[in-house]
């Protein structure tokens, strides 16, 4: 069965910009869709930037408008000049960065209650969001009862290394190196004298009292409960106006952007030496830090974070081997095409393979084993992950009207960063509204009706539908086919309007991925999704255009592991302003 | 980390609100524990039977004078600090003896049925009366037993007809069944200083934390000044946990201080494992640091409202070390059937003073007003069943009258078991029935009901 082309009534050109009405990620499309928000959404589980303000939203430093066309404004800005400043700040460890901080300081292994998930920011749909992730209540107490269960065994440890503390604790010449010592470890910084001395004169009273380990351990458990231990700082030196990050605080940046682990000795001893200000002595730290196990799981937690997976654990239509396997082959094709190919934004849009179970080929069809244990998919049907089962899935109960936009929706939000507004508030859309001709005719037929009797509808529909219909040769599963089971034919050619460097006509999804994969605006989405997750704060383009331009200035077809040794080192570089 | 599917819930186990709250270790008792009842309907009250083998001379292991001019006779002169203390109860006769009125009977001494086996109770002992009254199970305990496994000679505890309570002997085992059953909030009640300190020590820490908070939030951006403000809302949450001090009455109404007992512990000489009832010489010692130690864990349980019941058997009947001469098992058994009078009465005086331990080890933690605690032993002087002397401490509170002699002047031959059943001879079950009365259980009879004529009312207050 040919596929025709079919043309898309297209909206005229950029209408001038929207005003911006608050802090949220809600991006103006074309003429006709306004920027109107309200509440309620289309009742998709859709992640990403969301267009409704719930929850508090992280603050700006000067309340600078979004653009109507991020993109645009990413391509045209200036990197030369200085954009404005974020503000000092704090941010209190993950419960990743907590664990590697204590381990690393202390030899010893946490154990004991697990700490409480941090909330998703409304913003960015991560979980990283510096202004939202703050000591609760239960969080205060699970860091309590974790010091006690662990000060034992660090104090013991403190006493073979310094074996004076066992009869001399009181005494400060006795109990300095050791306070400096672990205070360094625990804070990621040399102790100030102040520091030392009111630790010194509290492990005197507790020595007075308990007997040594005990009063050193109080002592570890007063440290890893100190807001300096708690708490990341982009502060410098704290006076009013521009601020320079300390060496330590870049050390830090660098060593848990990228990997969420304290700085090593030799990251801290640059740090000491003041060569963190050198830009090819950071990269070299910032390749070492790549090496660890943390930044692998921190990669992996972005991508699990990113990607929608839909609810598979719920359905029924799976069995547990094929559902599991599903979920598998997602984190494993990030982490192979990221460490064993080091491979870039457009491999994981593009590639017409992947890796994971055999099992898949009960959704794929023939499965063909390649190189390195990718597997290569049926030519033509498959491009990156947009075509996997896992972000293709949808259960048999979903109506067909909500596939379609759900796909499309997660195709305009997640790789161009374009966030339609839901429908206006008093309206009450039912899948029914978008098959006006009756269940029996193809979403295609549905949409032309649609946009036929409802154009105000249409003309925000038009810039996320006609993607959803493309991605009809997949089923609820996510097999491939060609026609609907009432043998009339899938057509899932168009064009994508409003799309940056994506803009064009395709044929299928497949080319749907690739114009994206290898385009600007998508390797700029990506990267912002990502800086947005790693620096724990919404980007704006109007003043972040540089960090999200930054991979792909530096090399064509970035890779991955790249966007973290950037984005850290122009934090770890950038100037701050403290009020 | 987070997922888009449902988030992980945070449960606070109540293992981490103990350990937050300084309380010590307290591990699962391997025995099962009845339901513990901390607030009981009955009155507050507990019940410490004190075993001894063998009989006394009771020339000398006796009293005199009523309440009036209540004396001592010289084997009980260790009790005379807690004279007021102690009643000492001559003439009771157990009616429901074994075909041997003998040493036999120690399986018969409390729980008062008849039956066919000698080495067989037929209903269950006092303690577990009252235990099961209180929803509780009794301890049973014996220091240093010449043999460890249960035999008929140290076969005094039973759960019900032919169910013999095993005892414990190993002073740990006995400390985490004691505590086996301590609730948080219990914990939180125990004013030892092993808590104590755990609770000044934790404020010490949050205080120190506070001001170091305050210190950093001189050096943040001022939007972030929530994130130190809930910090310490957040610490304060904190410290009501883990800083929060019991008052001094705890379940037990006693001073609840365990811990300080149980690091005795470790320094106890080690009892020798035998199967037969023989013992090495020079154990008295051994014996009185253990039987010792056992009774003050007693006591602190009772204090903390963690046990109500317990028995403690010193030595089996029929054998035992003599701790006059510092000879083993089964010397005192053998100079119980001699002329050796001084050194039996030295025998008797030796626990005589351990039975004074036991009182001021209760009146230490406040409990001996409360605790009723009761000698008895497995035959009165030589192989009879009648004539008694029991002793009795404590118990006031609950209606205890001490400070006196009391006596039931007995008639006949007591080796003979048809004297024993002559109603002039009074029912050593009305003793049981009188201490069950006083712990809340209103019964007016105790084992077999027809040698119960009611509870012994001179010993009521």
């Amino acid at each position: 069965m040919s596929r025709t082309r079919q043309r898309l009534r297209s909206f005229g050109g950029w209408s001038s910009a929207f005003s911006w009405l608050s802090a949220t990620a809600v991006v103006a499309m074309a003429s006709g869709c306004q920027a109107d928000i309200t509440g309620g959404g289309v009742g998709s589980t859709e992640r990403g930037p969301s267009t409704t303000a719930v929850g508090p939203t992280t603050n700006e430093p000067a309340d600078v408008p979004e653009p109507g066309d991020w993109f645009g404004a990413v391509q045209q800005a200036d990197c030369k000049a200085q954009a404005p400043l974020e503000r000092t700040r704090i941010r209190r460890l993950s419960t990743a960065q907590w664990n590697n901080t204590v381990t690393q300081a202390l030899a010893v292994t946490p154990s004991g209650p697990a700490f409480p998930d941090d909330a998703l920011s409304s913003t960015t749909g991560f979980n990283t969001d510096a202004v939202l992730n703050k000591v609760s209540v239960l969080l205060a107490n699970a860091y309590f009862d974790a010091g006690d269960g662990l000060a034992p065994q660090a104090a013991t440890a403190a006493l073979q290394k310094y074996a004076c503390l066992s009869t001399n604790a009181k005494d400060v010449a006795c109990s300095a190196p050791f306070l400096e010592d672990y205070g360094a470890r625990l804070f990621r910084r040399p102790l100030t004298d102040e520091e030392t001395a009111r630790y010194a004169a509290f492990l005197s009273a507790r020595a007075a009292l308990d007997p040594a380990e005990t009063a050193v351990g109080s002592v570890l458990r007063a440290m890893l409960l100190s807001p300096n231990m708690v708490y990341l700082t982009e502060l410098g030196n704290s006076k009013s106006g521009e601020v320079k990050l300390t060496p330590y605080e870049q050390a830090s940046l660098l060593s848990y952007t990228i990997a969420d682990s304290p700085p090593d000795q030799a990251l801290l001893k640059a740090a000491q030496k003041g060569s963190l200000d050198d830009a090819s002595e950071r990269a070299t730290h910032a390749a070492r830090l790549l090496l660890l196990p943390g930044a692998r799981a921190k990669y992996a937690d972005f991508w699990q974070q990113y990607l929608p997976l839909g609810d598979l654990r719920g359905t029924t239509e799976l069995d547990s081997t094929l559902s599991a396997a599903i979920e598998d082959e997602t984190k494993q094709h990030f982490d192979k095409i990221v460490w064993q190919q080091n491979g870039s934004f457009a491999d994981l849009v593009t590639a017409p393979y992947t890796y994971g179970a055999m099992a898949l080929s009960a959704l794929y069809g023939t499965l063909t084993p390649g190189q390195n244990g990718a597997l290569t998919l049926p030519a033509g049907q498959r491009a990156g992950f947009l075509t996997q089962p896992g972000f293709l899935f949808l259960p048999a109960t979903a109506s067909v009207p909500h596939k379609v936009v759900h796909r499309g929706l997660a195709v305009r939000r997640r790789l161009l960063c374009q966030s339609p507004p839901p429908p206006p508030a008093n309206l009450m859309p039912t899948a029914s509204d978008l098959q006006p001709l009756g269940a029996d005719a193809t979403p295609l037929e549905s949409f032309a009706a649609f946009q036929t009797q409802k154009p105000a509808c249409a003309a925000c529909h038009v810039t996320f539908q006609p993607i959803g219909l493309a991605f009809e040769e997949f089923d609820n599963l996510g097999k491939y086919r060609t026609t609907y089971e009432s043998g009339k034919p899938i057509v899932t050619s168009g064009e994508l309007n409003d799309a940056g460097d994506a803009s064009g006509p395709y044929a299928n999804a497949v080319e749907i991925a690739q114009h994206i994969g290898r385009s600007k605006i998508g390797e700029y989405c990506f990267t912002k999704q990502y800086a947005e997750y790693a620096l724990g704060r919404h980007l704006n383009a109007a003043t972040d255009a540089c960090v999200i331009r930054a991979p792909s200035d530096a090399a064509a077809n970035s890779p991955i592991q790249k966007l973290a040794v950037v984005v850290s080192d122009i934090e770890a570089r950038t100037h701050r302003v403290h009020n | 980390m987070a997922t888009m599917k449902s988030k992980r819930h945070h449960v606070y186990s109540r293992r981490n609100l103990l350990r937050g709250l300084g309380a010590g270790a307290v591990l699962l008792s391997p025995f099962v524990r009845h339901r513990m009842s901390l607030a009981q309907a009955a009155p507050a009250g507990n019940v410490l039977i004190f075993f001894t083998p063998n009989g006394h001379i009771k020339d000398e292991f006796d009293g005199s004078g009523g309440s009036a001019a209540f004396a001592l006779k010289k084997s009980l002169a260790p009790l005379e600090p807690f004279k007021p203390d102690v009643a000492v109860i001559r003439g009771l006769t157990l009616k429901t003896t074994t075909e041997i009125n003998s040493h036999d009977d120690i399986v018969r001494h409390l729980t008062c049925f008849e039956g066919p086996d000698k080495a067989k109770a037929y209903g269950p002992s006092l303690d577990h009366v009252i235990g099961n009254a209180l929803g509780q199970r009794p301890i049973f305990i014996t220091p240093e037993p010449a043999r460890h496994e249960s035999y008929w000679r140290n076969a005094l505890s039973w759960r019900e007809a032919g169910v013999a309570e095993p005892f414990l002997t190993d002073p740990t085992a006995v400390f985490n069944n004691l505590f086996a059953g301590a609730t948080p909030a219990m914990s939180a009640a125990m004013p030892d200083q092993t808590a104590e300190r755990a609770r000044a020590r934790n404020k010490s820490i949050l205080d120190f934390v506070n001001a170091d908070i305050a210190t950093f939030r001189g050096r943040i951006n001022g939007e972030d000044k929530q994130h130190l403000d809930l910090y310490l809302d957040s610490l304060r949450d904190v410290e009501k946990r883990v800083t929060v001090s019991g008052s001094v009455t705890t379940g037990g109404g006693g001073v609840c201080a365990p811990d300080a007992v149980k690091a005795r512990i470790a320094g106890l000489p080690v009892t020798p494992v035998q199967k037969d009832d023989n013992s090495p010489a020079g154990m008295a010692e051994n014996l009185r640091q253990n039987g010792e130690m056992m009774t003050d864990l007693v006591a602190s349980a009772f204090a903390c409202g963690t046990q109500r019941v317990a028995t403690i058997l010193w030595q089996g009947a029929s054998e035992g070390l003599d701790p006059m001469n510092d000879t083993g098992s089964p010397n005192h058994h053998s100079i119980s059937h001699t002329s050796d009078f001084t050194s039996w009465m030295g025998i008797d005086a030796w626990y005589a003073a351990r039975f004074a331990y036991t009182l001021g080890a209760l009146k230490k933690v406040n409990m001996l007003d409360k605790t009723i605690v009761v000698w008895i032993t497995e035959i009165a002087q030589g192989h009879e069943c009648g004539d008694f002397v029991h002793v009795v401490g404590g118990g006031q509170a609950l209606g205890i009258k001490t400070g006196q002699h009391v006596l039931y002047p007995f008639k006949g031959n007591p080796g003979d078991k048809a004297v024993l059943k002559d109603p002039a001879n009074r029912s050593l079950a009305d003793l049981w029935v009188t201490v069950q009365n006083a712990m809340g259980i209103t019964s007016q009879t105790f084992g077999d009901p027809k040698w119960c004529t009611g509870p012994l009312t001179e010993l009521r207050g």
